[in-house]
Formats: C-alpha cells, sequence, structure tokens
C-alpha cells in the first residue's frame, strides 16, 4: 500500500466522520451563490453592448443575446471626463478620510485612557458612540439641516461672531470638508474603542515605572503607549488603505445635488445614475465601472492583508 | 506639536475671517496676554513668599527673558495699535499676535506635565460633547419650534404641531413596521445561518475546510457591482418585493469570522461527551455550542440587526416603484426629497412647516435606537474585547 493510498482512504475516513456536518453550509452557500455569486457572472455584461432588457422574454436571453464588444466599454469609460471626475474625487475624498478620520481616533484614544476623572470619559463615551449606530440618512439630514444657510445652527453662530455665512453642502469649495467632518462625526466613536481596546492590552506597570523614573506625560506617551499600539495602528492603516476606493456611497449619494458634481460625484454614485438617471440603463457600462471598481479594490485588499500577515502577522482572516 | 499645527492653521484662516471676526480674535490675544501676566506675577509672588527677595533676584537673573516679555510686549501692542490706527500697516499687529502665540509653550512648561494635560485633555473632551450633543439638542428643539424662527438649542415658540403630524403621517407607521419586519426576519435568518456555517468552518478537522472558506471570503472581497445585482434581482422578481430588502444581506462573511473565531476557542470535550450520549450535531450546535457562545452570539445579533435597520441601500435599489415598501432610511430620503412646491400645492401648513416636520422625523428615527441604546452599549463594549479579530 503507497502512501498516496493511504492519504485516500484517510481523507475517506474524513469524510464519513464529517459528513453529517455539511448539512449545515446548504443555506449559506445557497445564498452566497444567487446573491453574490451569480451578480458577479453578469459582470459578463462589461464585455458585452448593453443589453435589450425588454426585446427579449427574460432578462437572462437579454444578456447573452448581447454581441461582445472587447474591451469597448473600459475605452469609452476612460474618455469620458465625467468618469475621470468621478474616479479623481473618489480618490480625493478616500484619501483625505483617511488622513482626518485615521489619526483622530488614536489622540482621542489616549487622551480617554491617559486623563484623570472618569465622569468626563463616561460622558463623552456614551454620547460619542451613539452616532455610529444611526444610518446615514438620518446623520446626513441633521447636518444638512445643521449647516444650511437659512435655518441652520452653525450658520446662525458663524453670522452672530461676525463671518459670512457659507453653504456648507451645495457649494463646491466646502462640499468635500463636510463629507469627511461627517464621516469623523459617525465614525469615530467606533475606531477610538478599537484603540482604547489596544491600550488596555498594555501593561500598567510599564508606564508606572516610567513615571517614577522621572518620564513626563508626553514621554509616558511617547515612548510607552504609542509604541504599545503600532503594531494595531499599522494593521488597521494597511486595511483601511485597502479600501480606497470606496469613499461612502451612501453618505455621498445622500449629500449629493447637482451643484457639487464636479467636487462630489464618486464612482459609486455615478454609476447609479448610470442606470437609474439614464432614458436606457446603462447596464454595460455600469458594469465596466463596478468591475474596474472591484479588481482595484480586490489589489489593495488582498496586498495590504499581504503586507499586514508579512509585517505584523495579524490579518483579517 | 499639535498646538503648533493648530496655530499655524489659524493664521491659514485669519485672512480669509471678516473685519467683526478678526476683531474678536484679537480680542482673545488681549485675554491670553493678561492670562499670562496673571500667572507670571502669581509666580513672583509665590517665589517672594517662599524665599523673600533675594529669591526673586535670583529667579530672575535665572530668567531674564521673561520680565523682558512682560515689559515688552505691551509696549509693542501699543505702538502696533497707534500704527495701525494711523494706517501705516497692518504687520505689526500680526507681529504682535505672533509674540504671544510663540510664547504659549512656555508658559505652560512652567507647569506641572501632567496638569497641563489634564486641563487640555479636559477641554478637548469637553468640545468633543458638545460636538456631538449638539446636533441632538438641534433637532429636538427643531421638531418643537414654530416655523422661520431662529431655533438654536433650545425650542423657539413651542408647538407641538411637527411631531403631532409624524404621528399621524401613515406612511411614517407604515415604514416603521417594514423596518422592524425587515430587522426581525434578517437578523433571525442571517445569524442562524452563519452559526450553522460557522459550527463545521470551525472544526479543523472538516474536510475541504478551506475551500469552503475562500469560497466565503471571495463574497467579501469580490462584489459584481450595482447592475448585474439590479439584474439578477429582476430575474428572480425580487424587484420591488418585500424579500428584496431581507434576502442579499443575509450572507456577512464578517460575522461569520467572528462567529468561526469564537467557537474555535471553545473546549472540545463537552460537545465529544455529549455525542457519546448520542445527540446529534443539531443538538449539539443549539444546545450546547450555542449557549456556551451566547456573548458572542449576541453581539454578532445586535450587529446585524443594526446592519439591517440602517440599511438603505437595498430598497434604493431594489425598491423602483412601491414606496409603501419603504423602510425607515429609505423613506427618510424620499420625505426630505420631495420638492417643496408639490407640497405647497396639496398642504399648504405642511409647507410651512417643512422644516420642522423634517426634524422631527429625524427625532421619532432616532427614538427607537435611543431605546435600545443601553443594550446596545452594553453588547458592543463587551462585543470589542470578544471580537478583536483572530488570525
Amino acid at each position: 500500500m503507497n502512501s498516496s493510498n493511504k492519504e485516500k482512504t484517510a481523507l475517506k475516513s474524513q469524510f464519513r466522520n464529517y459528513k453529517n456536518l455539511f448539512p449545515f453550509y446548504i443555506p449559506a452557500i445557497f445564498f452566497a451563490l444567487i446573491f453574490s455569486y451569480l451578480p458577479m457572472m453578469g459582470l459578463i455584461m462589461a464585455f458585452k453592448d448593453n443589453p435589450n432588457l425588454i426585446r427579449y422574454d427574460s432578462a437572462i436571453e437579454g444578456i447573452i443575446k448581447a454581441p461582445f464588444n472587447q474591451l469597448e466599454n473600459f475605452k469609452y469609460i476612460f474618455s469620458k471626463p465625467d468618469f475621470l471626475f468621478a474616479l479623481k474625487n473618489t480618490l480625493i475624498i478616500s484619501f483625505l478620510k483617511i488622513a482626518i478620520t485615521f489619526p483622530l481616533p488614536i489622540i482621542l484614544s489616549i487622551l480617554l485612557t491617559e486623563v484623570r476623572g472618569k465622569k468626563m470619559v463616561k460622558t463623552l463615551e456614551i454620547v460619542m458612540y451613539l452616532p455610529y449606530f444611526l444610518s446615514w440618512v438620518i446623520v446626513d439630514n441633521i447636518f444638512i439641516t445643521l449647516f444650511s444657510p437659512s435655518v441652520g445652527l452653525v450658520n446662525n453662530i458663524l453670522s452672530t461672531l461676525g463671518f459670512e455665512k457659507v453653504s456648507f453642502v451645495t457649494s463646491n469649495d466646502y462640499f468635500r470638508g463636510t463629507v469627511v467632518f461627517l464621516s469623523a462625526w459617525k465614525d469615530i466613536g467606533w475606531s477610538t474603542l478599537t484603540y482604547i481596546a489596544a491600550i488596555m492590552t498594555i501593561d500598567p506597570a510599564l508606564s508606572e515605572a516610567a513615571e517614577i523614573d522621572g518620564a513626563s506625560k508626553m514621554q509616558r506617551i511617547m515612548f510607552i503607549i504609542i509604541p504599545g499600539i503600532a503594531a494595531t495602528i499599522a494593521v488597521l492603516f494597511i486595511l483601511r488603505i485597502g479600501y480606497v476606493m470606496d469613499a461612502g456611497f451612501e453618505q455621498i449619494y445622500i449629500l449629493y445635488t447637482p451643484f457639487v458634481q464636479e467636487t462630489g460625484d464618486i464612482l459609486g454614485t455615478y454609476s447609479f445614475r448610470l442606470i437609474r438617471n439614464s432614458l436606457i440603463p446603462q447596464y454595460s457600462i455600469s458594469s465596466a465601472i463596478g468591475m474596474f471598481n472591484s479588481m482595484v479594490a480586490l489589489v489593495l485588499v488582498l496586498g495590504g492583508n499581504f503586507l499586514s500577515r508579512k509585517l505584523f502577522h495579524r490579518g483579517i482572516w | 506639536m499639535l498646538l503648533t499645527c493648530f496655530i499655524i492653521f489659524a493664521k491659514l484662516c485669519y485672512n480669509k475671517f471678516s473685519d467683526g471676526a478678526i476683531i474678536t480674535l484679537d480680542v482673545l490675544y488681549l485675554l491670553m496676554y493678561v492670562l499670562f501676566l496673571a500667572e507670571f506675577i502669581y509666580r513672583i509672588t509665590t517665589i517672594y513668599k517662599l524665599n523673600g527677595k533675594e529669591g526673586i533676584v535670583s529667579y530672575l537673573k535665572f530668567n531674564k527673558a521673561e520680565p523682558l516679555y512682560m515689559i515688552i510686549a505691551p509696549i509693542v501692542a501699543v505702538f502696533a495699535i497707534v500704527a495701525s490706527s494711523s494706517g501705516a500697516s497692518l504687520k505689526t499687529a500680526e507681529f504682535l499676535q505672533w509674540i504671544i502665540i510663540l510664547k504659549i509653550p512656555a508658559v505652560l512648561r512652567n507647569f506641572n506635565d501632567e496638569i497641563v494635560f489634564n486641563i487640555i485633555a479636559k477641554i478637548i473632551m469637553a468640545l468633543l460633547v458638545i460636538v456631538f450633543v449638539v446636533p441632538f439638542l438641534n433637532i429636538i428643539a427643531l421638531s418643537f419650534s414654530s416655523p422661520h424662527t431662529v431655533v438654536n438649542i433650545l425650542p423657539n415658540d413651542f408647538t407641538w404641531y411637527s411631531v403631532n403630524f409624524v404621528l399621524t403621517y401613515k406612511q411614517f407607521w407604515n415604514a416603521l413596521s417594514i423596518s422592524v419586519l425587515v430587522t426581525i426576519i434578517g437578523t433571525l435568518g442571517s445569524v442562524l445561518m452563519m452559526i450553522m456555517a460557522a459550527y463545521p468552518l470551525s472544526k479543523p478537522g472538516m474536510p475541504l475546510r478551506k475551500t469552503t472558506l475562500v469560497f466565503f471570503l471571495i463574497v467579501m472581497l469580490f462584489s459584481g457591482g450595482m447592475a448585474p445585482k439590479i439584474i439578477v434581482m429582476n430575474i428572480l422578481g425580487l424587484l420591488d418585493n418585500f424579500w428584496a430588502l431581507v434576502l442579499p444581506s443575509f450572507i456577512n462573511v464578517f460575522h461569520l469570522l467572528l462567529l468561526k473565531g469564537f467557537f474555535e476557542g471553545l473546549p472540545q470535550e463537552l460537545e465529544e461527551s455529549a455525542k457519546l450520549d448520542g445527540a446529534n450535531n443539531y443538538d449539539v450546535l443549539f444546545k450546547i455550542v450555542v449557549p456556551l457562545s451566547l456573548p458572542m452570539v449576541a453581539t454578532v445579533s445586535m450587529f446585524t440587526a443594526i446592519v439591517y435597520w440602517n440599511n438603505f441601500n437595498n430598497a434604493l435599489m431594489y425598491v423602483v416603484a412601491k414606496t409603501d415598501l419603504y423602510p425607515i432610511p429609505m423613506f427618510i430620503r424620499n420625505f426630505t426629497n420631495m420638492s417643496e412646491q408639490s407640497i405647497s400645492m396639496s398642504d399648504p401648513i405642511l409647507a410651512d412647516h417643512l422644516e420642522n416636520v423634517k426634524m422631527a422625523l429625524m427625532l421619532l428615527s432616532i427614538v427607537p435606537i435611543m431605546c435600545a441604546y443601553p443594550f446596545i452599549l452594553k453588547t458592543f463594549t463587551k462585543g470589542v474585547a470578544v471580537g478583536s479579530v483572530k488570525g
């Protein structure tokens, strides 16, 4: 009996031992196939002419009968200024979000864990975590009113202080800033909590020993706490980079008005408009955008995960 | 460091401000100088009390710059004010600001840095509390105010009209019931499905384990995008159907991984002894594994419920024409996007109160989350501790 045979029998007995467990997979695999894998197959539309869904009896037939056109759709989108604008905006908004909303929770978590007087911390924690559980529709609408030039609180304050009134949501100068601020407002609590959990794992004896040796508060933060959470910061940063292609569709879709197309139109809103707001839904071109988006995102996520595994032995899976 | 960044930022903004704002800022600078002066005098007097005259002399010898600064700064200030009022140049006034700004770190260094840190941290935290609380106060205030009044954080000209309108608005209750149904069915289905899939995945000896894991990871990493999803729903006949709000979000790979990680950490002996006693897999999973991992299951259920409650994309993409299928988020979006003209045609009073009614709608949609919030907070903080992703 050679070794491969032995392996085979081992595998067979393994299958026999665990065969009762296979049915557990069935519902999950069924839904994953229908709602995730089937749309992936639909990406074939990216290489075809726009399917005529009305002429044929079923949509499947329409997709199959549409002729292939090689990379025409991709050539088309990359020659279209609207798409290039959207791509540029996606990247800019994403990087702004990373640059501003990534360091804030780190600073805040250090403040919250180091400060004396826990009453204040408790209060802040309670109000800070709440926005994370609200939907974007609510958050956006609250701030549309708060920032509005006519009834908004912020503009009331600005005008009493002698500033000019600013329309934050509908002007190209402020739209990106507003988007980043809202995303910070909504998510800062959740991210802070992650870092607080990381800081809690640092041995408090280290800090106490440094204090006895005469280290100042700043020195203790710089040389004990920050190195202690450096790995967490690095992993989260690499993973965050992986989601650069998603600038926050839901958030921006709700804030979006045609006034801010120049600075606020991102890939998600652009491709959604192609389907819903054009006379004939542009499924093929929208698929091409979706495919481009997904491919870049996939490469970034896999690359980021690979890096963080290599450097810090931690990843998302 | 941080302070310097902030100051540079402030300087950059400075030129953009209007005159009124500049005067406010100048007053602030003046206040700062007075504070510095007060602090300096306080320090001198304490030294005097401790060491007498000799103490002061030796202190001034040791720190000559300090009194020099205190004397020169007001002279420069007077000079600057004279210069700018005669219209010579504004540069001198800016010079004065720099003098005061650059002094800040030196003054701070005189204190115990623990105390300074605490004070700065408390100020930042107080500001943050304001940033987080004021929007909520504002919506509450607006919901109870009459239209066309200036409302900040307290209601102006109290009225029940807006809240009353939303509470008697039939479509609001309809959207609420759709949301509740979607959340309950979705959470039950999704969590059950994820538990069932995570259990075999957590068994190290399970054949094809890696393959199945990759199968689910692909779902998380690669998405077909909007267009194919809409077409698939069209083919399945689920467009404008209640189930379109529930079914597509059943698979949540992140929750699957969380559950799998937790199941892997459970002791194997209990399950084995239960199997020896003749329990089948279903009994083992639902009578032993799930009760043992109740904290994780609770966390995942809560997360799933929040995902369903806040889900906007499903309704946006898959509900095209049937407005009575809108859950709360989509209903709000639809309501806030109605054109004012069409409303003023049908209901002039509503058009008048529109801003307030919108905020009342926000307020009433936040209420359910507010009610669940203490419970959410409990599981949430616990969940992060157990849920730190394992490799």
